[in-house]
Parts: C-alpha cells; sequence; structure tokens
C-alpha cells in the first residue's frame, strides 16, 4: 500500500517537473516584445511628428494647431500605452522610472508647445503686422512732406525688425532694441495724429523682439527634447530582457532535453526489465504448472474466494467428495461440511485466515452419498496489496484411513488413561533409561511430585522406597530401567514422598516388553495400605455406629445384644435390654424441620448417656428409637434405671429458636436371662413392651412379660406383612413416575421415566415405598409385588399407547429387585407380560442395583443378556455405592449408569463426591453407557451435574413425582429445568 | 495461470504439463513497440521544444492628417462627420442631457445652460445654477466642444468625461453628485433597461459619463456653409463673406482662432498689446484664467482660445460675457489682442465671415 502511494507520487513528481519544464520552454516573449518595440517606434514616430508640425507652424508652413492638438493626445496616448504595455510589466522594476521619465519629458513638452502655440500666434501677428502698420504710417508722414528722417527712421525699424525675426544675434537684438528707443524717443516728432499707429508699431516691434527669441528658444527645447533617446534607452532595455529570456528559456529546453532523455533510457530500462521479467516468468509459470500438476496429483485442492464460494477444485476434490465439478464451483465449503466441528472451530479457522495466516487442522468432511472422510487440511490465504486475503486455497490430504485408526488407537489410550486416572493406586512407568514416562494422579499424590514435574525426572528421585522392616532402599535396581520379566511384588514398603511424609504401600514391580520380547521399561503399580487401613478402621466404626449421635447403631446394638445373650447363657447372669421411644419426636420434626429434629436426637442422646452407666450400651436404633443394654443388671434395676430415664427426658427441655418444646419417652424393658430365646424375639419383645408402653399412656416404662398378648401381635414389621399381602390382593397399589430430563434438551419432551410403586393402605392413606419395601424384602414379599409393578405398567402402558400414540418412544424404567433376580420363573413371567401386552421391549428399561447384580453376577448376566437380546435396555442403580463397582462394569452389559444419589447430593460441597462423580461419568462415557443422576434436587446440583457432562438427570429439582397414568397421558411432556426445591409429594 | 485449458484436459497420471514458449515472436514485437515508443518519446520532444522566432513586420504607421492632404492650406478646417457613434449610447446619452434629475433638485438639466435650441449655451452672462445661484464664467457651448484641446475656460479638465464633473458637482451650477445620480437613475426602469442594453455592466457612474460624452460627440456641426465651402463649395460662401474671411486672417485673427473649431486648441493670453483687466475694479478668481490651474505667472488671464463655430449664436462674449455683441468683442479682440485699428467696414466683413460658421447639427432638426 505504501509503495503504491510512492510510485503514485513519483510519477506525479515526473509530471509536474516535465510539466514545468515543458511550461518554462514555451514561455515566448517575442509577441509582447515586438508589440513593445511596435509602440514605441510610433512613440518615435508621434514625436516626430510632433517636431515636424512644431516646426512647420513656426514658419508658417502650417496655419493651424490641430495637428499639435492631435499630437499631443497621441504623445499623451503613447504615454499611456508605455505604462500599461504589457512587456515592460513584465519587467515594471526596470522600466517604471523610464517610462516615468519619458512621461515627465513628454508632459515637459506639451506645456512647451503650449507656451509655443500661444506666443507663436503673437509672434505671427506683430510680424505681420509691422509692414502694414510701417506702411500706413509712411503713407500718412509723405502726405506730410518734410519728414523724410521720419520716414527713414520708421523704415528702418521695419527692416532690422524684420531681419532680427531671422536672425538671433545679440548684438543685433542690442542694436535693434536701440532703434526703438530711439524712435519711442522722437515720438513726439510724430505729428498726433499718428503716434497711436507709432505706439502699436513700437509694441509690435517689442513683442517681436521678446517674442523671436522666446520662440527659438521654446522650439530649440522642443525639439531637443531626448524623448526619441529615451525611448531607444527602453527599447535597448525590452532588448535585453528579451535576450536574457530567451537564454533562460534556452537552458530550461536543455534541462527538458535531458530530462526526457533520461526518462527514455528509464522507460527503455524498465521495458528491458518487463521483457526479461517476462521470460523468468514464463519460466515460473512453466514450473508452478509443474507443481499445480504435481500438488494435483496428491492432494485435494480447492480455491475460494473472499465470500467462501468454491472457485476451483481439483478432480481429487470432485472424486473424494463424489460431487461433480459444476455442482461444486459457485456453492461453499458447507456443501461438504459434516457438522462434525463447531461454529467455534471454524470461526478459529476464519480469524486465523483473517489474519492472514496460513490454517492447519483436521476437517472431517461428507460426500455426497452421507458418508464421513477426513482431510488433513492446510489453508492458505492469498492477500492483496491492502492486506486484505482475496481468496484461499485449500489443500487437503485423505486422512480418513488414519484418522479411523487414530480414533481407534485414541479410544483404547484414553481408556486405559482414564482408567489409570481414576484407579485408587498409583501407577508409574518408566523408560529403559529410568526416567519416568508416566505417573498418575494417585502416584503422584502420594510420591508428593506433580505429574508434570515427574515426568522424566529419574525414578529414584521421585519415588523413594524402602523396605520397612529394614528400612533399606529398594528399586535400585530399577535405575537402570529395567525391571525382571516375570515382575515383582511387595507388600511390606515404605514410602517416602517429597514432603518427607511416610506411606505403608504394596506395589508390584512388572517389566515392560516388546513384542519380541525386548525390555521397553518398567511399570510400577503400588496403593497406599495406610489409607485403605484407616478406611477399614472408620469403616469398622461407621458400621457400628448412628453417624448422626454417634451412638452404636443397630447392627452393632444386635451383636452386643448376642453377646450378652451368649454371656447370660454362659455365665447365669441376668441382663436387661431397653427398647426407647421418644413421644413427641414427631412435632419438633414437623414444626423445625429435620435439622431440628436431629439436633434434638444429638442433644438427646447426650441425656440419655448421662442417665446410664458407662458399661452400658445406648444405641440408636433408628428415626425416634433408641435401645440401651444394661449388664448385669436385674429387672427391677432395669426398671428403676428407666424410670429414671424417664424422668430425665421429661425434665429435659429442647430449645429451637425461640420455640421451648418438652418431651417424653416411652421405654420398654426386657430381662436377658438365660432362659431368653433369641435376640430376635427379645428385640420383638422389647418393642412389644415399648408399644404397650405407649398405648397405656406415654412416658412412661413397661416391663415385658410374656404374657403380653396384644403386643405380641404388633411385634416389629410382622406387622406389615399381612397389610402388604391384603394390598396385593385387593390391588392396593398405585404407580407413579418419575421424569428423567435428558441433557441440553430443554424444551424437547421427556423420553425416560422411572416408575415407582405405592401402597395405599387399608383407611385409603397412600404409604411410601420406603416404610413398606423392607418389610417386603425382608419377609421375601418382593418378588410378587415386581410383578404387579411390572404388570399394571404394561397395562398401563398399552392403555395409554391406544389413546395417545405420542406415548411410543418413551422409556419406562422399571425396578427389579434382588429377590426377582433370584426368581426362575420371573424370565417367563416378563415373556408372558411382553406378549399378553404387546409393549414393545425397547420401551422397558430395568433398573437393578449393584451390589443386588453383583451377588447374583450369574443369574444377573443370564436375566440381562436374555432381556436385552428382546430389545429391553438395563440401568444399573445407585451406582458407586459399592466397593468394587469399576472392576464389575466391565461385565454387566448395562446401557445406563444412575450414580448413586448420594454423590449426587453432596457433590455441590464435596470435593471427593464431585471427584467421584466426574470418574463415574468419565469411566461410563468411555465404556460407551449413558448416565444418569438421580437426587438432582435443586439447580445447584443440576448446574454441578450438568457440568460435569452426565447424560440425564432426575429428581425433584428436574420433576415431581406424578401418577403415572397421567404422565402417559399427557405425554409428551416437555422438559423444564425446576429452579426451586420443592418438597416430594409424598 | 496461462496453461489452465490445457491442465484442465489431461487426466490424471498423464504426461506431465509443458509450456510452449513463444520468444522468438514476442522479441520482435518488443522491439518495434520500443522503437515506436522512443519515436513517439522523441516526437513529443520536438514539439515541445519553442518555435523559431517570428520575423518582426512592423504595424504600419497610421500618418496623422497631414495639413498639405487638404489641397490648400488653411488655417480653418472643416469639421469632420461624426463617425463611429454607438447610437444606443448615444440615444442614452441624449436623454440624460435633458434629464434635470442629474441636478440635486431635479430643476436643472445639461439643456438648461447648454440650450442646444441656443447655440448650445445660453443668452446669460453668468448661468443660473441651483436654487438661482449666479455662476462665475460665461457658458461656452456645448456644441463641437468635442474637438477642444482642453475644457472649461481655463482648461483645468483634460477628457470630456473630467469635464461633466464640473457643471454636476458646483453647488452653484447643478450641485449634485455621481452617487445621487446613479441612485436615481436606478429607480427608473426604463434607464436600467437601456444601460443595460447598451452596456454589458449596465447602468454605472463610469456609463452615465460615458453615455452622455458620447452624446456630445454627436453634437458636432459640420455642415456650416463655410465647411462646405472648405470641402469645395466656392458658392457656399459670398464675396463679401469670402472678403470677410480675407480679413479675418489677414488681420491675425486666424493666428489663434484656426483650426477645426475657429479656436479652441490653444491656451492665449486676454490682453496680449494692452492690458484688458487694467481699470477694471474686480478681478474675479475667474479672471485669473489658467493661473488657477498652473499657479505660473505666465498663465494669469491666459484662457483657452474660445472656438468661433456658431460664435453668432452665442453671445454674450467672452469670459466674463462683457461684449452683447459680435461688434463689440470684434472691436475688443482688435484693441487688446492684436494691437491694432480696424475700420467698422472691415469689421462688418469680418462678422460676415463668423455667420458662415454657423451650423447645423442633427439634434436640432
Amino acid at each position: 500500500m505504501k509503495r503504491g502511494w510512492k510510485q503514485i507520487a513519483t510519477v506525479i513528481v515526473v509530471m509536474l517537473t516535465l510539466g514545468f519544464l515543458f511550461y518554462k520552454t514555451q514561455s515566448d516573449h517575442s509577441a509582447d516584445y515586438n508589440e513593445a518595440i511596435d509602440t514605441l517606434r510610433n512613440f518615435k514616430r508621434a514625436d516626430a511628428m510632433f517636431n515636424q508640425n512644431i516646426l512647420l507652424s513656426r514658419y508658417n508652413l502650417l496655419l493651424h494647431y490641430d495637428p499639435l492638438k492631435e499630437g499631443k493626445f497621441r504623445l499623451e496616448a503613447m504615454v499611456k500605452e508605455i505604462r500599461q504595455e504589457g512587456y515592460s510589466q513584465v519587467h515594471a522594476g526596470a522600466t517604471e522610472a523610464e517610462a516615468n521619465a519619458i512621461a515627465q519629458l513628454v508632459k515637459e513638452k506639451l506645456e512647451l508647445a503650449e507656451s509655443f502655440k500661444s506666443r507663436n500666434a503673437i509672434l505671427k501677428n506683430s510680424t505681420r503686422y509691422l509692414p502694414i502698420g510701417v506702411g500706413q504710417l509712411v503713407d500718412a508722414l509723405r502726405k506730410d512732406g518734410d519728414s523724410t528722417a521720419l520716414i527713414n527712421q520708421v523704415s528702418e525699424l521695419l527692416g532690422k525688425t524684420l531681419s532680427f525675426s531671422v536672425t538671433s544675434d545679440e548684438p543685433f537684438r542690442l542694436h535693434v532694441l536701440g532703434r526703438i528707443e530711439n524712435i519711442e524717443r522722437s515720438r513726439d516728432l510724430y505729428p498726433p495724429a499718428l503716434r497711436p499707429i507709432l505706439d502699436h508699431l513700437i509694441v509690435h516691434a517689442r513683442i517681436v523682439m521678446r517674442e523671436k527669441l522666446a520662440l527659438d528658444g521654446l522650439v530649440g527645447r522642443i525639439i531637443s527634447m531626448p524623448i526619441a533617446a529615451q525611448l531607444d534607452e527602453l527599447a535597448e532595455i525590452y532588448e535585453h530582457h528579451y535576450r536574457l529570456h530567451n537564454a533562460e528559456v534556452l537552458v530550461y529546453q536543455r534541462v527538458l532535453y535531458l530530462f526526457a532523455l533520461v526518462l527514455l533510457f528509464y522507460i527503455g530500462y524498465i521495458m528491458y526489465k518487463l521483457r526479461t521479467g517476462t521470460v523468468a516468468l514464463n519460466k515460473t509459470v512453466t514450473d508452478l504448472n509443474y507443481q499445480k500438476f504435481a500438488l494435483d496429483q496428491h492432494s485435494i485442492v480447492s480455491i475460494t474466494d473472499v465470500a467462501g464460494r468454491i472457485i476451483y477444485v481439483n478432480d481429487r476434490f470432485a472424486d473424494i467428495s463424489q460431487y461433480s465439478r459444476d455442482e461444486l464451483l459457485g456453492k461453499d465449503h458447507r456443501v461438504v461440511n459434516s457438522g462434525l466441528h463447531s461454529k467455534e472451530f471454524f470461526a478459529e479457522m476464519w480469524a486465523t485466515l483473517g489474519r492472514g495466516e496460513v490454517w492447519h487442522g483436521q476437517i472431517r468432511n461428507r460426500c455426497k452419498n452421507g458418508d464421513h472422510y477426513w482431510v488433513d487440511s492446510t489453508i492458505v490465504p492469498f492477500m492483496d496489496d491492502e492486506g486484505q486475503p482475496y481468496q484461499y486455497v485449500s489443500i487437503r490430504t485423505d486422512i480418513t484411513e488414519d484418522k479411523r485408526l487414530e480414533e481407534a488407537l485414541f479410544k483404547e489410550k484414553e481408556l486405559a488413561e482414564v482408567t489409570l486416572h481414576a484407579i485408587a493406586d498409583g501407577v508409574i512407568t518408566v523408560g529403559v533409561d529410568g526416567r519416568i514416562d508416566y505417573i498418575n494422579p494417585m502416584a503422584a499424590r502420594l510420591s508428593g511430585w506433580r505429574a508434570e514435574e515427574a515426568v522424566d525426572e529419574h525414578l529414584s528421585k521421585i519415588f523413594k522406597v524402602y523396605d520397612n522392616a529394614t528400612r533399606e532402599p529398594l528399586m535400585s535396581h530399577l535405575n537402570s530401567g529395567v525391571a525382571d520379566a516375570e515382575g515383582v511384588s511387595q507388600t511390606n514398603v515404605l514410602l517416602v514422598s517429597r514432603t518427607g511424609k511416610e506411606y505403608a504401600i504394596e506395589m508390584a514391580v512388572s517389566a515392560l516388553q516388546d513384542r519380541k520380547g525386548g525390555a521397553i521399561g518398567t511399570v510400577i503399580v503400588f496403593h497406599d495400605v495406610t489409607a485403605m487401613r484407616t478406611l477399614a478402621r472408620q469403616m469398622t466404626y461407621q458400621a457400628a455406629h448412628d453417624a448422626l449421635t454417634g451412638l452404636v447403631n443397630r447392627r452393632e446394638f444386635d451383636r452386643r445384644l448376642n453377646m450378652m445373650l451368649e454371656s447370660a447363657r454362659e455365665h447365669g447372669t441376668d441382663h436387661a435390654l431397653c427398647y426407647l421411644d421418644l413421644d413427641q419426636f414427631k412435632v419438633v420434626n414437623d414444626t423445625c424441620g429435620h435439622v431440628a429434629g436431629d439436633e434434638l436426637l444429638r442433644q438427646l442422646s447426650v441425656v440419655l448417656a448421662s442417665a446410664i452407666r458407662d458399661r452400658d450400651t445406648l444405641a440408636r436404633l433408628g428415626g425416634d428409637e433408641f435401645g440401651i443394654l444394661l449388664g448385669e443388671c436385674p429387672i427391677d434395676k432395669a426398671s428403676a434405671i428407666a424410670t429414671k430415664i424417664c424422668e430425665v427426658v421429661k425434665d429435659f427441655r429442647f430449645v429451637w429458636g425461640e420455640k421451648s418444646f418438652g418431651l417424653g419417652v416411652s421405654i420398654g424393658v426386657v430381662p436377658i436371662t438365660p432362659a431368653s430365646d433369641s435376640v430376635s424375639s427379645l428385640t420383638s419383645a422389647a418393642d412389644t413392651a415399648c408399644y404397650a408402653a405407649k398405648d397405656s399412656g406415654r412416658n412412661r416404662v413397661h416391663v415385658y412379660e410374656d404374657d403380653d398378648a396384644i403386643t405380641q401381635q404388633r411385634q416389629g414389621e410382622m406387622r406389615w406383612v399381612p397389610r402388604i399381602e391384603s394390598a396385593l390382593a385387593e390391588n392396593r397399589f398405585e404407580l407413579f413416575c418419575q421424569p428423567i430430563a435428558a441433557a441440553n434438551a430443554e424444551n424437547e419432551a421427556y423420553q425416560r421415566c422411572e416408575v415407582l410403586i405405592r401402597m395405599i393402605d387399608e383407611v385409603g392413606e397412600r404409604v411410601p415405598p420406603g416404610a413398606f419395601l423392607p418389610a417386603a424384602e425382608r419377609y421375601n414379599l418382593m418378588p410378587s409385588i415386581d410383578r404387579w409393578v411390572l404388570k399394571h405398567t404394561f397395562a398401563i402402558y398399552k392403555a395409554a399407547t391406544r389413546e395417545n400414540p405420542a406415548v411410543k418412544g418413551l422409556v419406562c424404567a422399571v425396578n427389579l429387585s434382588g429377590a426377582s433376580l433370584n426368581d426362575e420363573k420371573i424370565l417367563g413371567f416378563i415373556h408372558e407380560q411382553f406378549e399378553a401386552y404387546g409393549v414393545p421391549p425397547e420401551a422397558i428399561c430395568f433398573e437393578i442395583t449393584e451390589t443386588v447384580a453383583i451377588a447374583n453376577l450369574t443369574k444377573a448376566l443370564k436375566l440381562i443378556n436374555d432381556l436385552k437380546e428382546m430389545g429391553c435396555s438395563f440401568a444399573l442403580d445407585d451406582f458407586g455405592s459399592g466397593l468394587s463397582s469399576f472392576a464389575y462394569l466391565k461385565n454387566l452389559p448395562v446401557d445406563f449408569l444412575k450414580i448413586d444419589g448420594n454423590f449426587i447430593l453432596d457433590m455441590v460441597e464435596d470435593q471427593t463426591d464431585y471427584a467421584m462423580v466426574r470418574a463415574i461419568n468419565e469411566i461410563g462415557h468411555v465404556m460407551g453407557l449413558k448416565t444418569i443422576a438421580e437426587y438432582v434436587e435443586n439447580e445447584r446440583i443440576y448446574a454441578k451435574a450438568e457440568g460435569v457432562g452426565i447424560d440425564y438427570f432426575q429428581g425433584y429439582g428436574v420433576a415431581e413425582t406424578l401418577s403415572f397414568a397421567d404422565f402417559l397421558s399427557n405425554c409428551p411432556v416437555k422438559q423444564c429445568r425446576v429452579v426451586s426445591v420443592k418438597e416430594p409429594l409424598l | 495461470m496461462g496453461n489452465k485449458s490445457s491442465s484442465h484436459q489431461r487426466q490424471r497420471g498423464q504426461a506431465s504439463p509443458a509450456i510452449v514458449s513463444e520468444d522468438t515472436g514476442e522479441n520482435w514485437a518488443f522491439l518495434i513497440f520500443l522503437v515506436f515508443l522512443l519515436s513517439l518519446v522523441g516526437l513529443a520532444l520536438w514539439l515541445s521544444f519553442p518555435k523559431p522566432m517570428k520575423t518582426h513586420s512592423p504595424a504600419p504607421f497610421q500618418s496623422p492628417a497631414m495639413p498639405a492632404e487638404w489641397g490648400f492650406n488653411e488655417p480653418i478646417q472643416p469639421i469632420p462627420f461624426a463617425t463611429n457613434i454607438d447610437p444606443k449610447r448615444a440615444a442614452l446619452g441624449q436623454r440624460l442631457f435633458y434629464d434635470p434629475q442629474l441636478s440635486g433638485d431635479n430643476t436643472l438639466s445639461c439643456n438648461s445652460c447648454h440650450d442646444l435650441d441656443k447655440g448650445g449655451a445660453d443668452d446669460k452672462i453668468y448661468s443660473l445654477g441651483v436654487g438661482g445661484a449666479v455662476g462665475q464664467i460665461n457658458t461656452p457651448t456645448v456644441f463641437n466642444a468635442v474637438n477642444n484641446i482642453a475644457w472649461f475656460w481655463d482648461g483645468r479638465a483634460t477628457t470630456l468625461e473630467d469635464q461633466l464633473d464640473g457643471p454636476i458637482l458646483r453647488p452653484d451650477e447643478m450641485d449634485s453628485d455621481w452617487e445621487t445620480i446613479l441612485q436615481k437613475l436606478s429607480r427608473d426602469k426604463s434607464y436600467v433597461a437601456d444601460f443595460s442594453a447598451a452596456y454589458d455592466d449596465g447602468l454605472t457612474i463610469d456609463n452615465i459619463k460615458n453615455a452622455l460624452v458620447t452624446f456630445e460627440r454627436t453634437l458636432v456641426t459640420p455642415d456650416s456653409p463655410f465647411d462646405r465651402y472648405l470641402r469645395g463649395d466656392y458658392y457656399a460662401i459670398d464675396e463679401e463673406e469670402k472678403r470677410g474671411y480675407q480679413l479675418f486672417k489677414d488681420y491675425g485673427c486666424s493666428s489663434c482662432h484656426q483650426g477645426v473649431n475657429v479656436g479652441g486648441n490653444l491656451f492665449q493670453v486676454f490682453g496680449v498689446v494692452a492690458n484688458y483687466f487694467e481699470g477694471r475694479s474686480n478681478i474675479t478668481k475667474a479672471d485669473l484664467g489658467r493661473f488657477n490651474v498652473t499657479g505660473r505667472e505666465v498663465d494669469r488671464h491666459r484662457f483657452r482660445v474660445p472656438s468661433l463655430r456658431n460664435i453668432a449664436l452665442t453671445a454674450p462674449y467672452f469670459h466674463d460675457g462683457s461684449a452683447s455683441r459680435l461688434e463689440d468683442a470684434v472691436y475688443t479682440m482688435a484693441e487688446y489682442q492684436l494691437g491694432r485699428n480696424i475700420s467698422a467696414e472691415d469689421v462688418g466683413l469680418i462678422i460676415r465671415f463668423l455667420h458662415t460658421l454657423t451650423g447645423v447639427n442633427g439634434e436640432q432638426e
């Protein structure tokens, strides 16, 4: 761009110079000069003419002054003209003075001429009169006679005066003047009558004497006025200027000639350069054509204009895209866009090209028939002078095969890497040089190094291990980088991290070999045993304790109870068992919420603990139920302690905010004697006794007696069995469902839901599944319930399909319990139902829990494979709650992973849970499974889960639970994100 | 780029493309083109040189009318007919000449004093200006004024345009100014239109003056009997008048009263042989004559010699209007200018001659 301006400026300068020189050479003053010289010449002539007319007038050859008048006007006009003369204006400085001088001379001359005219007239008249006057006088004197002397005197006057008028001799003038005075003196001699004539004569004679002299002087001055000389001088100045100017023009001519010559040579030079340049250009074009040919042979080439329209494609382009050339030209590359790449991808590409940079990248394109092909693309923008691209040349290589291989490889590698990334074992691979090639996050964490720091470092620097027993450094032989081919496993190893922290680890060292068996490195796998042991301890504790209150939990309570029963039988000692049920706990829970309830339980557990002996066991059995084991305590004492507990609880006030609550507790006390039957009978008895205490008025103690018949009927979950059975018999169940939302599909219809069951009790109240399902599981009622659910799900689905075709395509998830999995007849039943209702198998997804599936792996696999063959799909429920999930995942051919809801609930707060969810999600995706998040109860969880990349969401934060039949009849139901947290429907 | 078509036709895998070099033909064409270009530049160069200087042929000199040209050398010359007059401008000038708007109070026109029906002057000693103001000098005739050497008695105006300023501006004459006149005339649409027709720049002060001067150029009387006589009509004047003419020359009158205008082309002292102003009690400023213009003593009482054209019509005579009759004027002239006695008979004959100078102007008809 700058260069362009420079060229234009140069051309302009050259043109201006040429123009200037040309203008200068064209400056021809000859016309002006000639005109000026003409004027001067005419001036001279006019002046000469004027002089001539003066002389003619002087000698009476011209009898009137009109020529002088005209001459005056002419001279004045001439003066005016030389002052206005164009040529003199050019050289005003030199000629103005001259012109002024001439004007002054002319003015003077004309003034003198005026004077001349006046005097000339007077002299003429006087000389004319003198002879006449003398004649008259002489005639008169002659008449008088005797006056010869006077006649002579007068005649002499005439003669001398007239003589003087043609001469100008000074002595003669004085002589004549003397004669005139003589006559004047002798005036009295003349007769009086003649004296007036004499006076006239004397006057005229004096006039002649005076005027003749003055006139001669005037004429001389007029004639000798140096006007002509001045004019010649002016002409000389003009000529001088003219010559100077011509010399200047000559110089410009020569400069122009030289300049033009230089220009001419320059043009010739450029023509020569152009000519030689053309030859080189032809050569270049030939080379380029060969190169283009070579390029066309090898690559897919296309050229697009700035608007992105294809203006050229080579044969390979047409071949691979399956479009003909005509179909492509004028289109843009969207013709072959496969839709794989994001807008940002292309935006980045255009941004790069827009900056004039070359873009490299791999693009997946689509053929005419819809197949895809991959190309390695290099796009080169062609820039114009202003730095703007005017077309893009794209050179591509077909890398479809490479891409396929690469993808397969990548998938493998990614699986391995993600797995290595996610597993709790530390993994380090070392090259033959003993330097670390790979270190996974766990290994990095344990060693205290960051992965990127550790890579390429020597193993001994990063991985410092010692024999835990001897404290001898291990692995020193690995410095060579090659382990024994068969591998080494060590269990008692101490790892010292970068920060000096010590870990007890187990590790295995294996050699990496290539196909020929050559060593290519070593892999070290280890895991932190300390952490596992701590975890095990924690888990043992957690298994035995209630998380909320820190008290012993039901399982531990049962164990201790069993121990106590055994000790009673062995040693014959008496112990006591108490069941405590809080009376007003529900009030607190309902009015102040679960948090208050939890706090109450915590406070109360402290109160209760204070009321018993240290060696006694206080346990929280669930909800607001507590249990107490009183060792070596007879029933009377136990009853007393229970009563004391009642009082302590009665005195206890629970304060929550501004509210204060009083509580009561109903306590059932059962003696543990060597005669006691079993743990279950004891607990049952305690439950019954507690119920009895409640029934008899709350906040009191009831000591169990064997014949307590009323309480007998109400023992524990047993109550539920007949209720569930009667509900089954009377069809008192109802199907609900919870829609499952797909990610990134807002405002689209739900495509999945989970079918849920609710029981309706004898009085028509809905019972949530948490209330009766544990009982159903315990008393083997689940297969019946599962069948009821399957049968009714199919029936409702079928009915809904008839009325609402939109139901088709909806996938319903049905839970299968562990018991059903074990049921050998269930498969047959499911087949029957499919046949009976004609429900498409694709519409049904079975959900099985991870633990159940793994516990019955063989059966589960058979069932899953059979049903999948039909077209059903499977989801693994509560994934992540089990311990060895990942390992089994590979064996279970499920389609969906339902991540355990507890992770989902806590992932917002807990980084570990969050990492877990991410790991599960990644692994699920790597394995080609879709992931589902449960318990998505609010927007924060939703956002977090969405950020992780989970595919489906379920929970109150997404959609409420609703009647299954209603949901189906309303299909399709649009997804919408629920913003606020809602309480569950039940 | 050039070989697109050839590579186009070639199938992949076939022989590689080739370029045919067109060297031989192009070289000749290039050479010819170069020579053509060089010759073009050379031609332009040659043309750019200045032409050789033109040989100068002097313009023919316009010789003024020679005295001998006429055939006989007479002091009095016939009046040339007015030629090259723009009729539109002259008509405008005529209208202005009669237009009293040229005076301050719209009472006087040029014609008020230079009455064209009274020989181009009035019959008063001193003309009356606006509001009855009395002038200081006798009004000269406007006829043939164009042929004078200068204007006013003292010749203070050297152009006719300058002369216009005199009567227009003087408070005892028309007492106006050109701006006022221009404004007055601008209100008259016919003036504006006529000036626009006659002049490119329409109504301006200069054009008003020019129109008046153009009209003045038409105010000549070229066809008096004596003019006809001079032009060869021997019988245009009778024998006495011829005698009078002879006396006019013999007495020396024609020493000053000569030329086309029979005077008007020189200045002469009033009182050559005797002091005309001697004994005059009141010498006015006007009596000083050209002294007022030049300030030189020699110009005291010097006046422009008045033209004797139409002299019979323009009484009273002299700058002070002191001669009411032509005889008086002739006697005064003989006494003060010629220093001669003159007989009553000669005066009569001279006056007869002077009457032959009365001519007719086209305007009067």
